[in-house]
């Protein structure tokens, strides 16, 4: 028996209609189909007002769809079971504020049906999955952006879900604490546990994403295997270690010998990312021993 | 790098179906929410209210001499029930309006409602778990209320017993008695604590009116003033009704358009049982099971179209 994709998304459209006196229509989502199988990491992207967020909505029965339909592991959006197995991290993620972070895990385990002694022993491993276990007793009113969205991904993985929705997750988080979540990211898909992830920072979806999707005006314009999309097939990439002139200039002699139509497009030092740089530049700060010591 | 598997194994979560766990966590949530917010300041005006009307009680006692104790201590009691209890209906009802506008407009805007109802939360039962909370809330408002209601209406019987002795002198057994059983008739007897339980209910029907008027509102604001024009409306409604019908006759359209208001807004005044129990009146038996039945309607009903609203609203 064939398992069935953890999201499946059919000829999905959304309009919504536009309280006016000309009765306009703003068409958020057009004709949209797309299936994530389970244990893959899916980027959705694309500009502000594409349709990612209406798309989400609509897969988590938030809105319900004009026309098409939305499955979570089989299981139609518009049943409340479909929602048994997934995890939701909203962009800029809000929560109670008179609630403390264990609070808060207690409180989204509990609408999951949690057993409260279970509940508190994976709210504990949580709290140190994210970081917060410093802050287990604080109100999330004092809570930092960064903070608040690393609590928000601890409460969608409160009843270890097999789908996770993250939008943006990592907006406010400083880079390591952005690493830390892709980090994790990867090892969510290791473990079997399917992602679909909306991010304007393109850089990160590439690094963790297996497949992406491109919207545009409410449609998918573009959908496939992210190494399909972004490879240059004509183009091949070489990277040397402690290469010397000779080398190099042996190696442009035989291009240059070549009897094909293959030439030489540039040569150099291949450039960290600035977040590499910062992140090795602060763990060697971290390293150093303190003058005050 | 810890692990995202829980050491306590997958905790698998069983199909949605019905949920007093969901439900209950949702109720504990609005209640701490509620508390945290200082609502219990309500209860510091309660207090002085009743202490104003307790120093009043003190201002009118030597007013009286000429008259028996009973009509005495009818008159000096009444002032301190007059007020307190009409300060509880007041403060109960308004709580009612503004805490539960607070709570679904508040989440919706805040946007904590999409992670409230991305987990398997049917709606129906998120607006059951937040009004649970409201009710507890009003609940433990009221019982305070009453606690420093009642300790002050003794303590008022206490002072009067004193004065009205010391005035008679010697009284016999039998005069001595009557004055005992008149404390009992306007002081602290049961009867208070069943208008104390109407004020409740009718609170309850305010809360349920108002839920249902945040599940299409777009602002808690907006969702307190149509809450407090219903207050209003459903107080004045039966005079108005009464006024319509029986004074201008109306028919036709203008009849139909009485039956639908007095449908759609709960009658309030149905509530009012505070004066024949201030006046040391006896309850007829039967009124407040039926209050009750009343209020379960009118909160069953609401919370029915407030689920059918809420259900069909795009988040």
């Amino acid at each position: 028996m064939t398992l069935p994709p953890a999201i499946t998304v059919e000829n999905l459209t959304k309009i919504y209609r536009v309280p006016s006196l000309r009765r306009s229509r703003v068409v958020a989502v057009d004709h949209v189909s797309f299936t994530v199988a389970a244990g893959e990491v899916y980027g959705l992207i694309g500009p502000n007002g594409s349709g990612k967020s209406t798309t989400m909505k609509a897969l988590l029965g938030l809105v319900r769809p004009t026309s098409g339909l939305t499955r979570i592991f089989g299981i139609p959006s518009n049943r409340v079971a479909s929602r048994s197995q997934v995890g939701f991290l909203p962009e800029n993620p809000y929560f109670y504020r008179h609630l403390t972070a264990a609070e808060t895990l207690i409180f989204y385990g509990r609408l999951c049906r949690l057993d409260r002694r279970l509940l508190r022993r994976r709210s504990e491993e949580l709290l140190e999955l994210v970081g917060l276990e410093e802050a287990r007793n604080r109100r999330l009113a004092g809570f930092s952006k960064g903070m608040l969205q690393r609590i928000g991904l601890a409460q969608a993985l409160v009843q270890d879900p097999r789908l996770l929705v993250l939008d943006e997750p990592t907006a406010g988080v400083d880079p390591a604490g952005s690493r830390g979540i892709r980090d994790l990211i990867v090892t969510l898909r290791d473990r079997g546990i399917t992602v679909i992830l909306c991010s304007h920072l393109l850089e990160q979806v590439q690094e963790v994403c297996d497949r992406v999707g491109i919207m545009h005006r409410g449609r998918l314009v573009r959908e496939g295997p992210l190494a399909d999309l972004v490879s240059l097939q004509n183009q091949t990439e070489v990277v040397l270690e402690n290469a010397g002139p000779a080398l190099i200039q042996d190696i442009q002699d035989l291009v240059q010998h070549s009897s094909g139509p293959a030439r030489l497009l540039r040569i150099g030092n291949p450039r960290a990312s600035l977040e590499e740089f910062f992140l090795a530049e602060t763990q060697r700060q971290e390293e150093k021993p303190s003058h005050d010591a | 790098m810890i692990s995202p598997s829980p050491q306590t194994g997958n905790p698998r979560i069983q199909q949605p179906g019905f949920s007093p766990v969901r439900i209950l966590a949702l109720a504990a949530s609005a209640f701490t929410q509620l508390t945290r917010m200082k609502v219990f300041y309500f209860l510091l005006v309660f207090g002085l209210v009743v202490l104003g009307a307790s120093l009043f009680v003190h201002q009118i006692t030597d007013q009286g001499l000429e008259r028996g104790f009973e009509a005495r201590i009818a008159q000096q009691l009444k002032v301190l029930k007059d007020m307190s209890t009409a300060a509880m209906s007041v403060f109960a009802s308004l709580f009612a309006i503004a805490a539960t506008a607070l709570l679904l407009p508040g989440d919706a805007e805040s946007r904590t409602l999409y992670t409230i109802l991305a987990k398997p939360v049917p709606r129906h039962e998120y607006l059951t778990g937040k009004y649970l909370g409201v009710l507890a809330v009003i609940i433990v408002i009221l019982a305070a209320m009453s606690a420093i209601f009642a300790v002050i209406l003794a303590l008022q019987q206490q002072a009067l017993l004193h004065k009205e002795l010391s005035w008679m002198g010697d009284p016999d057994p039998e005069t001595l008695e009557s004055l005992h059983t008149a404390l009992r008739q306007h002081g602290l007897n049961p009867s208070l604590f069943s208008a104390v339980a109407a004020i409740f209910l009718k609170a309850a029907v305010v809360a349920a009116v108002t839920l249902f008027l945040s599940t299409f509102a777009s602002s808690s604001l907006f969702t307190m003033i149509a809450g407090f024009a219903v207050f209003v409306i459903g107080h004045l409604l039966p005079l108005a009704i009464d006024y319509w019908t029986q004074v201008l006759h109306l028919e036709g359209p203008g009849l139909f358009f009485t039956g639908v208001l007095s449908v759609l807004v709960p009658n309030f005044q149905a509530f009012d049982i505070v004066d024949p129990v201030l006046s040391g009146e006896p309850l007829p038996p039967g009124l407040l099971p039926r209050l009750s039945a009343l209020a379960a309607g009118y909160a069953a009903t609401f919370l029915l179209m407030s689920s059918f609203v809420f259900s069909a609203r795009e988040l």
